[in-house]
């Protein structure tokens, strides 16, 4: 739908209010007053959930140094997280009933005092500091598209239309996305950030290799009020993963009355039955983990992918108008999965040379290449650097993981020192053994265990009804095939239950997405697109 | 700018936190020692001033007086709400729980029916309870208008003063009611679910829903008088009427304001009920199979004097348009009745009837998580209970 | 509160439509803890009553139309701002928060009185005041017919559509049993329900020029509120209790495949017992 009425100006534009962008904004004004600057940009932040934090889902295990030069200490102490990690431990689960207790915790997840608790609540906080500055944050709208200048330079998003019935017909009252224009563009959108990762296609800014993803499927789970128990941390590999594919899982204790419980999956596993919420469901229900949320009720769910490729995935950040920083630049820590910190500081990265830009009044990509040189001078980036080649080896077994990460870590990274090829996700399924799904086995339902529509509800995912659908199947006919070669995998991988086989058709109830991108990613034919549903739609995370 | 009405003594605070324990709106907090108030959180119900054991806890509002001579208020009255002559069957729902009210008290009941050719529904009233009727018979009563009815039923509550009046939480109803009662300048509490009367105040409990039927509560009105209700039709049972019953009838001639609007056009249309205010839904679900199955609900629910309602699958598939779904994503209703048919009953359809005052569902998956939240559950074949129970209610016509 | 009230004055300028509009929490999210008592609201978040939005709509057709001047008018906490700044960036020209510590614990009574003091203040004769028809917190619909009883002026309720010519309304209303068509003259106080026109999205350049809008900032003494009337100690009802509504647990279960008949005679008893059949 064409016809832009007026174009919105601003200085410095940032797509989705998540940690890496409020960080960015946050830091930019505060670097400029700091140094007594005449004027303060305008700073805009675009975040396509209904507000803050709807869309934001992480652990989180904090590594504080991320708010270094951030936050002021009263400004930590004062952060929504209360819990500080106070036990941690680290356990082997061999099969549903039994498990091993590792002795001691491997030194580079040691997290003893780290903040513990809801990464959407400090979100949330950022954002209220990011306006006390001046930022201004528009939450329900949704940057679709980058908007390029004769020469090839980004120069400003375009925001989604809304009020556009199932039909693409308009509805009554049908409103025409906007354009919005900055001098620099900051891309913090997040793992596979639709406009970041067409951006890196176009401009060929890819890593070495492309991204690779795990899911991350969690609940918060209110429990029978223990202060005991707060600060508590527990990891777990092994079941229900597979012994070739990279996940495990764990459970944080972030108040008296509330554990958070998260599993995580790569998705470059093989087996095309393969059902990240069953084992979910599983992990919950192993005696190991069970403890931890008996007599429980889950409370709130989410998904979304996490970026696992690491140093050699990670693209270029700079392009001509536009930096990119957090997760959509693939800066997690894939041992220690922690990328909170690393977001924060990419954001700093980009704040600095953003300020540098403003005083001099130059946003060329001259002026903008710093960030590049003060990203990987941040402390966050020497981990990822470290651990480079930590991930790829349990893509082959967990035996040659752990030797590897153990080996990765004891040389500071130096050995492997060649980059261990990792496949795409996409083209890691393998095809169904006897051309059949094996029926699921079914795990009763229980306040700790709901079943998987049960969970899209306490996402609080909503989405308007009568709008296109946004999961587009590019051809319908590649189904069939993949019905047949794989069973159509995208009902057992999506988290949402978004995709069901009936009378041999793909019915796709996208009002249960939640955005977490799985099916574009796992897709073995690359036949789905997920594109932007009406900005403000989708899940309604508010503790996660 | 006035202090904030809840007071704590800061020399009788003891730091025990009942208070906060207490406060259903998390507007008390711990200052050190201290308990201290949010002001922008507090609404100001007192639970915290009961619930100190130390009396640290005061509430000083600034008070209205209230109505003076609080016991020159007697008797029940219920506003009996009539179209084209004919009394409405919420009045004689109200006069029932009336009734009771005023045999509990110890007072008389007494309808009032505002209209033109209504001297019929005299008789009728005094068989559902009424020991007086008061009629006021006039061409300018004819229709419902806001500005005449209130100032038609003002000039009798300041004659007669009634204790109590209940009025039906009909589209009319509540409206005027609502106006009724700031001309009075005393209380009204909309849609009560419970009424009860304390024989010796008076003082009138009423209970009702708020937050979209997610919590109750129980209201008074302590110092103005007359203490004014309304109640939804269907929420209080009719009795056997008692045509032996006597009574009084009482002709009031009114001089009355001029309407401040006229009804330039009314039309009878069920199709555009809506879902969310019926007091009866027949629900159907995936198990209903085809569209054309939809008319056997559609049927029930006439018999019943309900709309028909369905689940997320039907609109889904294309057999009804979304007006009629029920649930997350759909309406939210709160029948009285809600009689489901092939619903398996998933967590995002509960949400949109768990305000249901009774449910019965049929199902033939003794699982359906629908039997969690049923009054009544039946497992069973849709296609055989329904018509069955088509023909036992037809027969009773 | 620190900001000095800014006072608008609207008489004498053309058509001028007043819609109270209420920031509420999202009921479908709240529920009692049945333990403790306690309402939970982790998690709820506060928007605009669904129905307000409907009125607003109203108000900006009216706007397109006829050139309207719609000010939004709310009385609640200071962040009650929220919801002016929403109808702004919808198209609302004002808006004028009505806050002060006196107003709280206010039921309909005191609210209406507040409102209709707010009201007289910003324009003592506008062409239309608009409500939703209730805010679903306090389900009540008492606070517009209240104001209209303050007001003295005209009260429509269950305004699905409106137009306007001259001084002289024409709305359609729902009723119980279908649809009526009333004519007035204005002023008049409506309350519109969801059947009406479908409300319109805020834009982006809306919202950026609603924050910067300038909101008015009323307390009981800017709108001449007597403090016996506003507020808990203007309310006539108070609340004595609060409760958690009963818990749905499966009751009676049957099998009526075998004896279907005997499935029929325990529906009908049920029917019979709640009087619908």
């Amino acid at each position: 739908m064409a016809g832009t009425k007026n174009v919105i100006q601003t200085d410095i534009l940032c797509v989705g209010a998540g940690i890496a962008s409020l960080s960015t904004a946050l830091a930019l004004l505060r670097a400029l007053k700091a140094r007594g600057a005449a004027a303060l940009p305008r700073v805009t932040i675009l975040e396509k959930g209904r507000s803050v934090g709807n869309h934001v889902l992480s652990g989180a295990v904090i590594d504080p140094e991320g708010f270094a030069g951030l936050l002021t200490d009263e400004e930590i102490a004062k952060m929504p997280i209360e819990a500080r990690v106070s036990k941690e431990s680290f356990h082997m689960l061999f099969d549903a009933g039994r498990s091993m207790r590792i002795p001691w915790v491997p030194p580079m997840m040691q997290a003893h005092g780290f903040p513990v608790g809801s990464l959407t609540k400090l979100t949330q906080y950022f954002a209220q500091l990011c306006e006390k500055e001046g930022a201004e944050v528009y939450t329900g709208f949704a940057a679709v598209e980058l908007v390029e200048d004769s020469k090839g330079r980004i120069v400003g998003v375009r925001t989604g239309d809304k009020g556009v019935d199932h039909q693409c017909q308009p509805k009554s009252n049908f409103s025409a996305g906007e354009e919005i224009r900055a001098k620099a563009v900051v891309l913090g959108e997040g793992a596979c950030g639709i406009l970041t990762d067409k951006l890196i296609a176009r401009k060929g800014l890819a890593g070495r290799r492309g991204q690779s993803y795990a899911i991350g499927i969690k609940e918060v789970v209110e429990i029978p009020a223990d202060e005991s128990r707060v600060g508590e941390i527990a990891h777990t590999f092994g079941y229900p993963s597979d012994w070739a594919t990279y996940g495990g899982g764990f459970v944080y204790h972030v108040s008296p009355t509330q554990v958070m419980i998260c599993f995580a999956y790569a998705l470059d596993y093989a087996h095309p039955e393969t059902d990240p919420h069953a084992l979910f469901r599983q992990f919950k229900a192993h005696p190991a983990v069970a403890g931890h949320i008996a007599g429980g009720k889950s409370v709130a769910y989410g998904a979304k992918v996490i970026p696992e490729g690491g140093y050699y995935s990670v693209p270029q950040v700079v392009a001509d108008g536009a930096l990119i920083v957090g997760d959509g630049a693939g800066l997690v820590d894939t041992l220690r999965i922690k990328g909170v910190h690393i977001a924060m500081q990419s954001g700093r990265a980009a704040a600095e040379t953003l300020a540098d830009c403003w005083t001099r009044n130059d946003f060329s990509l001259e002026a903008l290449k710093p960030y590049d040189g003060r990203l990987k001078a941040t402390t966050g980036w020497k981990q990822l650097k470290r651990v480079k080649n930590v991930r790829a080896p349990f893509s082959t077994n967990l035996i040659l993981g752990v030797l590897s990460a153990g080996c990765a870590w004891a040389t500071r990274g130096a050995i492997p020192f060649w980059p261990v090829p990792m496949e795409p996700d996409d083209e890691a399924l393998l095809p169904l053994k006897g051309g059949r799904v094996k029926p699921a086995a079914i795990l009763p339902a229980s306040p700790t265990s709901p079943d998987r529509l049960t969970d899209v509800f306490l996402s609080g995912t909503i989405h308007d009804e009568d709008q296109p659908c946004h999961l587009k199947i590019r051809d319908r006919s590649t189904c069939a095939a993949c019905v047949t070669k794989y069973g159509a995998p995208c009902q057992r991988f999506c988290p949402a239950e978004v995709y069901r086989l009936e009378d041999g058709h793909i019915h796709v109830d996208f009002s249960n997405c939640l955005h977490c991108k799985t099916c574009q990613i796992k897709d073995p034919y690359q036949n789905i697109e997920w594109t932007f549903p009406q900005g403000g739609d989708g899940p309604r995370y508010t503790r996660m | 700018m006035a202090e904030t009405p809840i007071h704590i003594d800061p020399s009788k605070c003891k730091g025990c936190k009942k208070c906060i324990t207490a406060c259903p709106f998390d507007a008390l907090y711990m200052d050190g020692k201290l308990a201290v108030v949010k002001p922008d959180e507090c609404r100001v119900c007192n639970a915290c001033v009961k619930a100190c054991p130390f009396k640290a806890i005061s509430s000083r509002p600034a008070e209205s007086a209230g109505t003076a001579d609080l016991s020159a208020f007697k008797g029940v009255w219920v506003f009996a709400e009539q179209h084209g002559g004919k009394v409405r069957e919420v009045a004689y729902e109200l006069l029932s729980t009336g009734r009771r009210l005023a045999d509990d008290r110890g007072c008389e009941l007494a309808a009032v029916v505002l209209g033109q050719c209504v001297s019929d529904s005299v008789a009728h009233l005094i068989a559902a309870g009424a020991d007086k009727v008061y009629v006021a018979d006039q061409p300018e009563l004819a229709e419902y208008e806001a500005n005449v009815y209130t100032d038609a039923l003002s000039q009798l509550i300041a004659k007669y003063k009634p204790e109590v009046v209940l009025a039906g939480a009909t589209a009319i109803g509540r409206a005027f009611a609502a106006k009724v009662a700031v001309r009075e300048r005393t209380g009204l509490t909309a849609d009560c679910t419970a009424l009860a009367i304390d024989r010796q105040t008076g003082l009138l409990h009423q209970t009702r829903p708020a937050f979209g039927g997610n919590i109750m509560a129980t209201i008074m009105t302590p110092k103005h008088r007359p203490q004014m209700a309304t109640v939804r039709p269907k929420v209080f049972k009719m009795s056997t009427p008692d045509p032996k019953r006597k009574g009084m009838a009482l002709a009031e001639a009114l001089t009355l304001v001029a309407p401040s609007t006229r009804i330039v056009k009314s039309s009878r249309n069920a199709s555009t009920v809506n879902i969310a205010e019926a007091e009866v839904i027949v629900a159907g679900g995936r198990g209903i199979k085809k569209a054309e199955n939809l008319e056997l609900l559609r049927r029930l629910a006439e018999l019943l004097g309900g709309v028909l309602g369905v689940s997320r699958a039907c609109v889904d598939a294309g057999w009804i348009s979304p007006a009629h779904q029920v649930g997350q994503t759909g309406k939210t209703v709160c029948p009285k009745l809600y009689l489901s048919f092939g619903i398996s009953g998933a967590i995002q359809h509960l949400e949109g009837m768990r305000a249901s005052d009774t449910v019965i569902a049929v199902n033939t998956d003794p699982n359906a998580p629908i039997f969690d939240v049923a009054d009544l559950g039946i497992v069973g074949d849709l296609f055989e209970i329904a018509p069955l129970l088509i023909e036992a209610l037809e027969s009773r016509k | 509160m620190g900001d000095r009230p800014v006072t608008n004055d609207f008489t004498g300028r053309g058509m001028h439509i007043i819609v109270c509009v209420k920031q509420v929490p999202n009921t479908a999210n709240v529920r009692i803890n049945p333990e403790t008592n306690t309402l939970m609201r982790e998690g709820v978040e506060s928007i605009m009553n669904p129905f307000d939005e409907y009125a607003l709509e109203e108000a900006l057709r009216l706007k397109d139309a006829h050139g309207a001047r719609v000010t939004a008018v709310t009385m609640g906490p200071p962040q009650a701002d929220a919801v002016l700044r929403e109808a702004m960036a919808r198209g609302a020209d004002d808006g004028v928060l009505l806050t002060d510590r006196a107003f709280a614990g206010a039921d309909t009574l005191a609210t209406s009185y507040v409102l209709a003091q707010a009201i007289k203040k910003v324009n003592a004769k506008p062409d239309l005041v608009l409500f939703g028809k209730q805010a679903i917190d306090g389900d009540t619909a008492q606070v517009g017919p209240g104001v209209s009883e303050f007001l003295g002026f005209p009260l429509v309720t269950y305004v699905k559509s409106l137009r306007i010519e001259g001084d002289t309304f024409r709305v359609a209303t729902q009723t119980d049993e279908g649809v009526n068509v009333i004519e007035g003259r204005m002023p008049a106080v409506m309350t519109v329900v969801k059947e009406a026109s479908t409300p319109r999205f805020a834009t982006l350049s809306g919202w950026i020029a609603a924050k910067r809008a300038p909101i008015s900032r009323w307390g009981a003494a800017d709108v001449g509120a007597a403090a016996e009337s506003c507020g808990l100690g203007g309310s006539p009802t108070k609340v004595v209790k609060i409760f958690a509504p009963p818990v749905k647990t499966g009751g009676i279960r049957m099998d009526g495949r075998k004896e279907p008949s005997v499935a029929i005679h325990a529906i009908l008893k049920v029917l019979h017992e709640k009087g619908v059949a």
